[in-house]
């Protein structure tokens, strides 16, 4: 496809760059931990760190993806994957830099996504659905290739729930008109408040509530049971958070 | 002048169509499109069923929103991705995105009204099949591949949300699994779809409506009467035994003595002492000493 007439990604090539980066460093550690091959380690840290942006743009299908086009990203995947591998003694010392600076990029991968679907002239609902994509598309990949249920999926961390407040916070303020500079910093700002906010608090993501056999056990048996029931799911819910915390 | 102007004209055409080149090159806008309200009810319809999925697995709302928007849109996104023609639908049309959302909030709260509701969910699943694999198939025929892609296309749009979705959900995918027939179903409703279009012209809105009624009856039938599809069989052996494989000799043939028959029971006895000339024509009721227990003296 053609380029668009109206460009509007902004976005600084720095924080980009940042963002990839930390993104392949994060896989390379998950990599090393399972103990894959150098085969192993490179594939996954390069999707951890393009995996969301190959997917945005198969999606849009706005060209050859970035990735492709830019050899830096293909570069810095492939330096974060050198470091996780042979380096990974220096790397388990900065984990915690890391981590830090992984989930605070959490509204810059949003961006990353966002933008480009507004680029495009999509709608806002589509700007939310690539923003989020881009979001999680990372590691999403990451744990199917590792062959385990994705925990974007299974209850646990505010992640993915972050990506959708970002996502549907940044396309309401560009739609309010706000100036896309302001708009983008305090996505970025909102996010990484939320996310610190998650990891201190240990919030969890609520699971599904059974609204209507809730109401159907109160009308039925009375409040005694509607009691049993409610501690039944909170046991299994309880179960669940257990089992995806100890992977 | 006139020229000039054309030339005007078309520059600004051409501006005008780069702008929105990936809305011109969207395949719902093509002139051979079916009725788009088909395909946002069968994406409905399937997003409900993959959040109930979700909340039944006791994923968090993050993975019933993901398993939804998967299983809802992912026929469409896979189906547009293979065909290569701009953007998808289900991004340039914002309809599509809310529908599974608004889906996602029902899985996520009335997941048990959902389960309860199953025959429900079974008569609308294989409704929204029928429209996905026309959807598919059209979409392939309406940018001129050939009949076997628009079968492909067709299928793989019908069945790809639920690939996605057991992907997604980390079990293997079931609609290939003996007995659930939706892959077969979908197959068999692109197929006809293709059959009727290319080769006996009937219109596509009446070929969609014909398509999901024959998807729609191989379901139910498929759910009423259980049928079941069969695993693979593996041919090999019977092939090479039977045509391939040359004939062994039995080196040494084990014979085995064949039993001997039953004596034969014969109902004729000799007449008693026939051959007794002592006996012989003696008149009845005379008799000897030396003749109690003679032959045939019973």
């Amino acid at each position: 496809m053609s380029t668009p007439v109206v460009d509007v990604i902004t976005f600084p090539a720095v924080i980009t760059i940042t963002t990839v980066t930390f993104g392949g460093l994060s896989g390379a550690l998950h990599a090393s931990k399972r103990g894959l091959d150098p085969i192993g380690v490179f594939t996954i840290s390069l999707l951890c760190a393009v995996g969301g942006g190959i997917i945005r743009d198969v999606l849009l299908q706005a060209g050859v993806p970035t990735f492709l086009v830019n050899p830096q990203f293909l570069g810095l995947a492939a330096v974060a994957a050198v470091i996780g591998f042979f380096l990974a003694g220096l790397v388990k010392l900065v984990v915690p830099l890391i981590t830090v600076v992984d989930t605070l990029l959490i509204g810059s991968w949003v961006l990353l996504g966002a933008e480009k679907a507004l680029a495009y002239h999509l709608g806002f609902s589509a700007a939310i659905l690539l923003g989020v994509i881009t979001a999680t598309g990372g590691g999403l990949v990451r744990d199917l290739l590792c062959g385990e249920v994705p925990a974007m999926v299974k209850p646990g961390e505010w992640y993915g729930f972050i990506s959708i407040i970002a996502a549907l916070f940044f396309a309401g303020l560009v739609r309010l008109g706000l100036p896309i500079g302001v708009a983008e910093a305090s996505t970025m700002v909102l996010a990484a408040l939320l996310r610190i906010g998650a990891m201190r608090g240990r919030w969890h993501t609520p699971t599904a509530y059974d609204l209507w056999g809730n109401l159907e056990s109160r009308m039925a048996t009375g409040v005694e049971e509607s009691i049993r029931k409610r501690d039944e799911t909170l046991r299994r819910n309880e179960r669940v958070l257990n089992d995806a915390s100890r992977d | 002048m006139g020229s000039l102007l054309s030339t005007v004209d078309t520059s600004l055409t051409h501006a005008v169509s780069t702008t929105h080149v990936h809305m011109a090159n969207t395949i719902e806008v093509l002139p051979t499109s079916l009725p788009s309200w088909t395909q946002l009810a069968a994406v409905g319809v399937g997003a409900i069923s993959g959040a109930a999925f979700a909340a039944r697995r006791g994923f968090d709302v993050v993975g019933v929103l993901v398993l939804s928007v998967a299983t809802g849109l992912g026929g469409l996104l896979l189906r547009d991705t293979l065909l290569q023609r701009g953007t998808s639908i289900v991004l340039t049309d914002g309809r599509y995105l809310i529908i599974a959302a608004i889906a996602a909030v029902i899985g996520f709260f009335f997941a048990g009204l959902v389960d309860r509701l199953e025959p429900v969910v079974v008569v609308l699943d294989a409704l929204a099949l029928g429209f996905l694999a026309a959807a598919g198939a059209n979409a392939a025929l309406a940018i001129q591949l050939p009949p076997t892609a628009a079968v492909f296309i067709g299928a793989a749009t019908a069945s790809g949300g639920l690939v996605l979705r057991d992907l997604l959900a980390g079990v293997a995918p079931g609609i290939m699994r003996p007995g659930v027939l939706i892959a077969a179903a979908a197959f068999i409703g692109s197929l006809v779809f293709t059959v009727l279009v290319v080769y006996t012209g009937v219109p596509r809105g009446q070929a969609q409506v014909i398509v999901v009624l024959v998807v729609f009856a191989i379901r139910v039938l498929a759910v009423r009467l259980q049928w079941r599809t069969r695993p693979a069989r593996d041919l090999t052996d019977r092939i090479w035994d039977r045509w391939i494989k040359m004939p062994k000799q039995n080196p040494l043939p084990i014979e085995i003595a064949p039993e001997p028959p039953p004596p034969a029971v014969s109902t004729f006895s000799p007449p008693p002492d026939w051959d007794d000339t002592s006996t012989f024509l003696r008149p009845p009721g005379l008799r000897y000493g030396s003749d109690e227990g003679g032959r045939g003296a019973s």
